[in-house]
């Protein structure tokens, strides 16, 4: 065959396939099912086992796939029982009864008892276990001991009967039981005989193609960095209205375009310069709640550029936040002044009033504190008499924070602070200035995403490492968020925790390490083809009402 | 010949050595903490140093770079930090992925560039030669990631033609023949966006390649023995001309291995690229060393293949 054939004929075929693909493009799946699609914007790890997986896609995943416990109810208190029928803390909080609804069963056919629930605990407390939920079971008595080797039980952990456990904890806690407990069972029919190769669990077809789960869908398929598919789990004890959910990756850019296009039925995180397009979809219902996370603008608090609190006090009052939140946001995020998000019980909405904005108060404080400016150029000078420059980074990859530095930077100038804003870096390397106290950064721009408990120790504690700001030490700061956990006035009653917690937010606020700037509502789309979807501060797609989910015929 | 490809494959492995460790030091220096997220200050801080050690990261760098090579060396690619899993079986899922799309995206090129390019050619300076000309330009200026939107938006949005993204309908049940066409329809959007770009350089070259030829003594004493203008181009023009294409071929089969980073994204196309791009934002070292390597050494024996090539269709080149 010469050249020419072969070009001719490729061509020919190409052609031909081209025509043939595009007269099967209209061909529908047998269909019948009641399928929707739900799109996530990045790939999935593909970790599906409960207590081994770090992404937070492959958790969406789990949600369906994997039963809780118990879940939290729309003021974010656990309180609906999901594996379990019944709990009760003791009175002082050092342990707990939890009874398990009968005939449950795992998506292999097996029952799931109790048995699963503490194999689940010492699986995580296990010397050899390689995950990073340990925290999670820590508050168990003898928890700590397995995990370095000395025990090879919990300690702390009774069975009573097939449905019912007793659990006694290190030391009375006053946190929410679903932050101090872990309350996702993994099947101990599989995972016992594996106990040896604990370190590979991640890598075993259990957590990654062949999973064996407990909630209302399983499994079916997964394609790396496409999608997962998951199908009803038809002898589960709460029966899905859908026979399969659908978790699709699809770009960003393109993701709006298939919501209208009905391609997709649901999206977590509509970004914000999106929303008023999305509104004027027909198909679609847009809902927005504020959320767990917020933004902050951080101090190196050992740094002496901006180890003054009065500094940190007067920039505190310069920012014009509500300014942001309608400038950027169209008003959709929540001021707020406290470490707390504000749909937990335990805001305290007292504290809003400190910090409100005003560029006059920020220089009083700045004259106060002994910041003038010596030498005329509208800038006030460090007390020193010496030029005031203070540096400003941020990362790049919210668009949303990107805009604001710049807006941050001309408020801060306005109440008389030179700042130098900095050249965006991407987040990984941002996070990696910021958490080496390289001696350039001084102030900084960062979000968090927290959990619904209120526990400030992970970030604030003074030998945290995620404590950026380097403060709490030589304050009551640390005593007082371990009071918040364990003194008896917390442990006592909600009321009294509450307090306490407030009294460590207003010495933070006296102190400013961080200013709060503000907490972005989380907003979910969904298809008006999707019936009976709840919202609330879970948003759509993580609400724990799935089940009830169905499709218009 | 035997022996020039033994020279040549020896001669790769200083080079590819050098290549690691320019890659590796590359790496090194960017910063960024591969295992912690930074996204929620409840982190099991513990859990994270146990993984610094488990993957080596608290050791030297170099002797991180000698551990890495030595693994690379024996076929052990190493485990990745975002998904614990074997890279090896990470690029394996893919690799099938990117070949089919590249294969795809080079045979649309090769049926549209080289007829253009040769229709062009015979007729330098027309109208049809300048319209080709003043495409060309456009496909070869227009930037990837914008024409991949352009026709999802015209293509699957507008016309519903091609599916949006994917390699694959959800949950199908296609099996033989009616599989390979739902994986043509979706390959063909990516494949075409890809192939734009390229289209637009090869009809220049074969173009500028074809009128090269013509103009030469050979063609002028074929044409002056009155053979007709078709066996004049078949047998004297194109012969001499495509051979140049051979060495791009190479150099394709080189670039085709290391993805679409941009367009495999767009399509959501689970491939190298999509692989590439997902690992360099989680700062996924062990994968982001293989990808580069695989590549480096695709590139190599894509040069490789072109000399060989060029040896076989041309007589006048001979290798010793």
């Amino acid at each position: 065959m010469n050249k020419r054939k072969i070009g001719a004929l490729s061509l020919a075929v190409v052609m031909g396939l081209s025509v043939f693909a595009t007269a099967c493009g209209s061909k529908s799946s047998e269909a019948k099912k009641k399928q929707i699609t739900v799109a996530m914007t990045s790939t999935f790890a593909g970790t599906f086992n409960p207590v081994l997986y770090e992404d937070q896609y492959d958790a969406y995943v789990l949600n369906f796939t994997f039963d809780s416990l118990w879940a939290q109810d729309e003021k974010v208190e656990t309180t609906i029982p999901v594996l379990a029928e019944s709990w009760k803390e003791t009175p002082n909080k050092d342990g707990a009864t939890i009874k398990l609804k009968k005939d449950l069963k795992w998506h292999d056919g097996k029952p799931l008892t109790i048995d699963d629930v503490i194999f689940t605990w010492e699986f995580i407390a296990n010397k050899d276990y390689q995950g990073p939920r340990f925290d999670y079971v820590e508050s168990i008595k003898g928890a700590r001991a397995m995990k370095d080797g000395k025990a090879t039980k919990l300690e702390g952990v009774k069975k009573v009967d097939d449905q019912t456990v007793e659990v006694t904890f290190e030391k009375p806690d006053a946190r929410d039981i679903s932050t101090k407990l872990w309350s996702i069972p993994i099947p101990k029919h599989i995972w016992e005989s594996k106990l040896g190769s604990i370190k590979n669990a991640v890598n075993d077809p259990a957590t990654t193609k062949k999973v064996v789960g407990s909630g209302p869908f399983k499994v079916k398929d997964f394609k790396a960095g496409q999608y997962v598919l998951v199908e009803k789990f038809k002898e589960h004890h709460k029966q899905a209205k859908l026979d399969n959910i659908v978790l699709k990756v699809v770009q960003p850019d393109v993701a709006i375009a298939a919501l209208q296009k009905g391609e997709i039925d649901m999206l977590a995180s509509v970004p914000m310069a999106e929303v008023d397009k999305v509104k004027t979809f027909s198909n679609v219902e847009i809902k927005e709640t504020p959320d767990f996370g917020y933004q902050y603008l951080g101090f190196k608090t050992k740094n002496p550029v901006v180890s003054d609190k009065n500094l940190r006090r007067a920039i505190a009052y310069a920012i014009n936040r509500q300014a942001l939140v309608d400038g950027l946001m169209g008003g959709r995020a929540t001021l707020l002044s406290q470490a707390i998000a504000p749909v937990s019980y335990y805001y305290d909405q007292k504290l809003d009033a400190s910090y409100i904005y005003s560029a006059d108060k920020a220089k009083e404080t700045l004259a106060a504190a002994g910041y003038k400016d010596v030498n005329g150029d509208g800038f006030v000078e460090d007390k020193a008499g010496k030029p005031l420059v203070v540096n400003l980074d941020y990362p790049v990859g919210n668009p949303v924070r990107e805009k604001s530095a710049p807006l941050i930077k001309a408020d801060i100038e306005k109440a008389g602070i030179k700042v130098n804003l900095r050249k965006p870096r991407d987040f990984k390397s941002h996070s990696e200035f910021v958490e080496r106290d390289d001696t350039d950064v001084h102030m900084w721009l960062m979000g968090w995403g927290t959990d619904t408990d209120p526990d400030q120790s992970g970030a604030y504690k003074s030998d945290a490492p995620f404590n950026y700001s380097r403060w709490g030490a030589g304050t009551d700061s640390d005593k007082l968020i371990d009071a918040q956990k364990f003194d008896p006035k917390a442990l006592a009653s909600k009321e009294g925790r509450k307090e306490l917690l407030s009294q460590w937010s207003k010495l933070f606020q006296d102190e400013s390490p961080v200013v709060f700037l503000y907490s972005m509502n989380q907003i979910d789309a969904k298809s008006k083809r999707v019936l009976n979807a709840q919202f609330d501060w879970h948003g759509y797609v993580e609400h724990p009402a799935f089940t009830e989910w169905d499709v218009k015929e | 010949m035997a022996k020039y490809i033994i020279r040549r494959v020896l001669g790769m492995i200083p080079m590819l050595i050098l290549i690691s460790i320019i890659l590796f030091t590359m790496i090194q220096l960017v910063p960024g903490d591969p295992l912690s997220q930074g996204l929620n200050p409840n982190e099991d801080q513990e859990y994270i140093e146990k993984l610094r050690v488990e993957f080596g990261l608290d050791k030297h760098p170099v002797e991180q770079y000698f551990l890495w090579a030595k693994n690379f060396a024996t076929g052990d690619l190493g485990i990745s930090f975002r998904t614990k899993g074997e890279v090896a079986s990470e690029i394996g899922d893919r690799v099938g992925n990117t070949v089919f799309l590249g294969v795809t995206a080079l045979i649309i090129t090769y049926s549209i560039a080289v007829p253009l390019g040769i229709l062009s050619a015979n007729r330098p300076y027309s109208k049809l030669d300048y319209t080709v000309t003043g495409l060309s330009f456009v496909g070869y200026s227009f930037p990837s990631f914008f024409l991949g939107l352009l026709l999802i938006f015209g293509f699957s949005f507008q016309l519903d033609w091609f599916p949006m993204n994917g390699t694959e309908t959800v949950a199908s049940g296609y099996e033989g023949l009616d599989y390979l066409i739902d994986r043509l329809h979706h390959v063909v959007l990516p494949a075409f966006t890809l192939a734009v770009i390229s289209t637009a350089s090869y009809t220049r070259y074969v173009r500028a390649s074809v009128m090269d030829a013509k103009a030469q003594d050979f063609t002028r004493t074929a044409f002056a023995k009155g053979l007709s203008t078709k066996v004049v181009m078949r047998k004297h023009v194109l012969r001499n001309a495509l051979i140049p294409l051979v060495t791009l071929f190479g150099l394709d089969l080189g670039a085709l291995l290391g993805g679409a980073i941009i367009t495999e994204t767009i399509f959501t196309y689970p491939g190298l690229g999509q692989l590439f791009l997902d690992s360099v934002a989680n700062r996924d070292y062990p994968v982001i060393m293989a990808l580069s390597m695989i590549t480096s050494t695709a590139v190599l024996f894509g040069n490789l293949i072109a000399d060989i090539l060029y040896a076989f269709v041309d007589p006048r080149i001979k290798y010793e």
